[in-house]
């Protein structure tokens, strides 16, 4: 009959895990966002030259740029990662806590990417008007009040990069589930992220700006601001695995 | 090897019960076709069994372990669709490929690569330039290269020419000879692929209609020709599927196994007696009012 | 290849039985694989089992284990024996209805064997 002494060699083990996905996503996403941080860096350095031209460098430029710009850029492409990711993932074996692990990963070491770029940005700019001899004074509403204080800089771009790609996430997540889970996550994820800028001082890029014309926020313990970037980061991933612990995974059609 | 135990499965979407109360077990290691109308449950079926959903209600166990969120068990299952199931359709094939292939742990490269050349895809190209047909193949190719020790392929020919569904059957076929494993293949177009099949599972309605091996199941019936009143005669008594008459020639379809006796009354009358294709058993099983 | 007038697995035996027939496969010859069966005339391995099954069981093939099945000894002599016992019911009979279906007499049929058995004979 069929020969089914080859099933023994064909039945190996499950691989241990490669963690392909979060290496893939890092290495896809990080690449993309180095670029995106070069040419931001080449704009705020331009703005800098053409106030110096027309006017007066008054401060940091760098500052305004990175706090309004690319918590949304993080927050698509966690988004983009969870709805076009996870359901190719399920489908070609894996679980969705192995996903749901290694989206914790990707998220964790991307939103640390990126918080590093922001800070060497810093950096470049402190630099480049040390040379010009221009002043580099950091608006109100960080954590930090000077480039110097490299922690609470990445402190703080840390836990908005957190905050705002695990709600990216979840809201993607939502809507692969459907349009009624997406608009609950949609209308529920911006309150853990709002808390966030609350507590950061900041609500730069996000609509929420609106608020500091009516109230500003206090100033808190840079400790207690992480805690409650952490916190909020925490609430995010629960609500995400909420979503994603027995989503079905649809065909096209559906 | 892959044994497949189904319990009393349910599944319902709102108002509508896509799967009920469906048992049958598989004891692995055979190619199995999986037939039923549209609507049927089939695709729901193959989901749950792939872990892609979670039923209602019921069991599903393969080797003896629940399916759902079981990476042990997940990681040994493929279950190809219509539309291949890939994260990003702007996405060259080779990379498709590469995404798959860390996923798969018994994925056969040199075998992928064959395959792409017999269905001629250019790995260059994006899956979203490819015609459905294309894509179709594609997802076949992602099927077999994986080798998962389950293998299921759900109405995967849809949009592919006669010359590459016969290739797919070819290679199902050939791949399942050289490395055997559990496979099933959901499909309406019975005839092109009854024969590689060695058992068959009808579902109809979200239940079980039968499971019998091939050889079994058409047996199950024949088809009568000859003389017309020779053929009226011997089919009085038997319940008839359908009739044919041609001026004084008259071919009837029954259903019911025939006797070794019955086949002697046949030649003796000198009739014709047919085995019945699957596809008109199918037919009948799955109609109003069709078999028990 | 196979037309749908009977089971696959059938005509598959009944091709084997004819090949031993014809003296295309010998006695104590090695026979195809189910395997190598399925995949030339593209097949369910299976199916092809099963005709090998009949045919062990009738006594025209027997297997060596982990080696292949084979024309068993004397199967020639046993097919043989087998087509002789259902020759008259399966050649002979339908011969017979035919005949008389488009009216050809008997006496004419057996004049025809007849001129057959002299030239036998010669």
């Amino acid at each position: 009959m069929i020969a089914r002494t080859d099933v023994a060699k064909e039945r190996r083990l499950p691989p241990l895990r490669n963690w392909t996905f979060p290496r893939r996503m890092v290495e896809d996403h990080l690449g993309l966002a180095a670029l995106l941080w070069l040419a931001l860096l080449v704009i705020v350095l331009g703005v800098a030259v053409g106030n110096h031209i027309w006017d007066s460098v008054g401060g940091s430029y760098w500052d305004d740029a990175v706090s309004s710009i690319p918590q949304w850029f993080v927050a698509f492409m966690a988004g983009y990662v969870a709805y076009s990711f996870l359901p190719a993932q399920i489908a070609h074996g894996q679980t969705r806590r192995e996903f749901a692990q290694e989206a914790l990963v990707y998220l964790v070491v991307f939103s640390a990417g990126l918080a590093a770029l922001a800070t060497i940005g810093f950096g470049i700019e402190a630099a480049v008007f040390a040379v010009m001899d221009w002043p580099h004074g950091i608006d109100d509403g960080h954590l930090f009040t000077s480039s110097g204080q490299v922690h609470l800089i990445v402190a703080e771009y840390l836990i908005r990069f957190l905050v705002w790609s695990a709600a990216g996430f979840t809201v993607g997540a939502g809507f692969y589930r459907s349009e009624e889970a997406g608009g609950a996550a949609l209308a529920v994820a911006w309150i853990p992220v709002a808390i966030t800028e609350f507590a950061i001082g900041t609500l730069y890029g996000s609509p929420l700006v609106l608020f500091r014309f009516v109230w500003d926020p206090p100033a808190l313990h840079p400790v207690l601001i992480v805690a409650i970037g952490l916190l909020s980061f925490a609430a995010l991933v629960w609500g995400g695995w909420k979503i994603i612990h027995d989503i079905p995974i649809k065909t096209k059609s559906e | 090897m892959m044994k497949v135990d189904v319990r009393d499965l349910t599944l319902r979407y709102g108002k509508t019960t896509a799967l009920d109360g469906l048992s049958f077990s598989l004891d692995g290691g055979k190619i199995y076709g999986l037939l039923g109308r549209n609507g049927s449950g089939k695709s729901t079926l193959l989901s749950v069994l792939a872990a892609f959903r979670k039923a209602d209600g019921g069991d599903v166990l393969i080797d003896g372990e629940p399916v759902f969120e079981n990476p042990r068990v997940t990681r040994q299952i493929a279950l190809i669709r219509e539309s291949v199931d890939i994260p990003d359709s702007d996405d060259k094939i080779e990379r498709v490929l590469e995404f798959v292939a860390s996923h798969r742990p018994n994925w056969d490269a040199d075998y992928a690569a064959r395959l792409l050349d017999g269905f001629e895809l250019d790995p260059k190209k994006q899956v979203k330039e490819l015609s459905r047909g294309k894509q179709s193949a594609l997802g076949a190719i992602l099927g077999l290269a994986a080798r998962a020790p389950l293998t299921m392929f759900d109405e995967t020919y849809l949009g592919m020419d006669a010359p590459s569904r016969y290739r797919f059957y070819d290679e199902i076929l050939s791949d399942y000879i050289a490395h055997p494993r559990t496979i099933v293949v959901s499909t309406h177009l019975i005839e092109e692929v009854a024969k590689i099949f060695e058992e068959v599972v009808i579902i109809d309605k979200g239940r079980l209609v039968l499971h019998e091996p091939v050889e079994t199941l058409t047996a199950r019936g024949a088809t009568v020709t000859g003389p017309a009143e020779q053929v009226e005669a011997f089919a009085n008594g038997l319940t008839v599927l359908n009739e044919r008459q041609l001026g004084r020639t008259k071919s009837v379809t029954v259903y019911g196994q025939m006797t070794a006796q019955q086949h002697q009354h046949a030649r003796d009358a000198g009739l014709d007696l047919e085995p019945v294709p699957l596809q008109d058993l199918f037919v009948y099983l799955t109609s109003k009012g069709g078999a028990q | 290849m196979f037309d749908d007038k009977s089971p696959i697995y059938r005509q598959i035996a009944n091709q084997i039985k004819a090949d031993i027939l014809s003296g295309a496969l010998a006695e104590e010859e090695q026979v195809m694989s189910t395997n190598q069966y399925a995949a030339f005339y593209r097949i369910n391995p299976a199916t092809a089992a099963k005709a090998f099954q009949e045919l062990v069981d009738e006594g025209i093939l027997y297997k060596k284990r982990g080696i292949g099945m084979f024309v068993a000894e004397n199967a020639r002599v046993t097919l043989l024996k087998h087509e002789r016992e259902s020759f008259m019911s399966q050649f002979v009979e339908p011969m017979v209805v035919r005949a008389r279906a488009i009216d050809i007499p008997l006496e004419e049929v057996m004049e025809y064997i007849r001129q057959a058995a002299k030239e036998e004979a010669r």
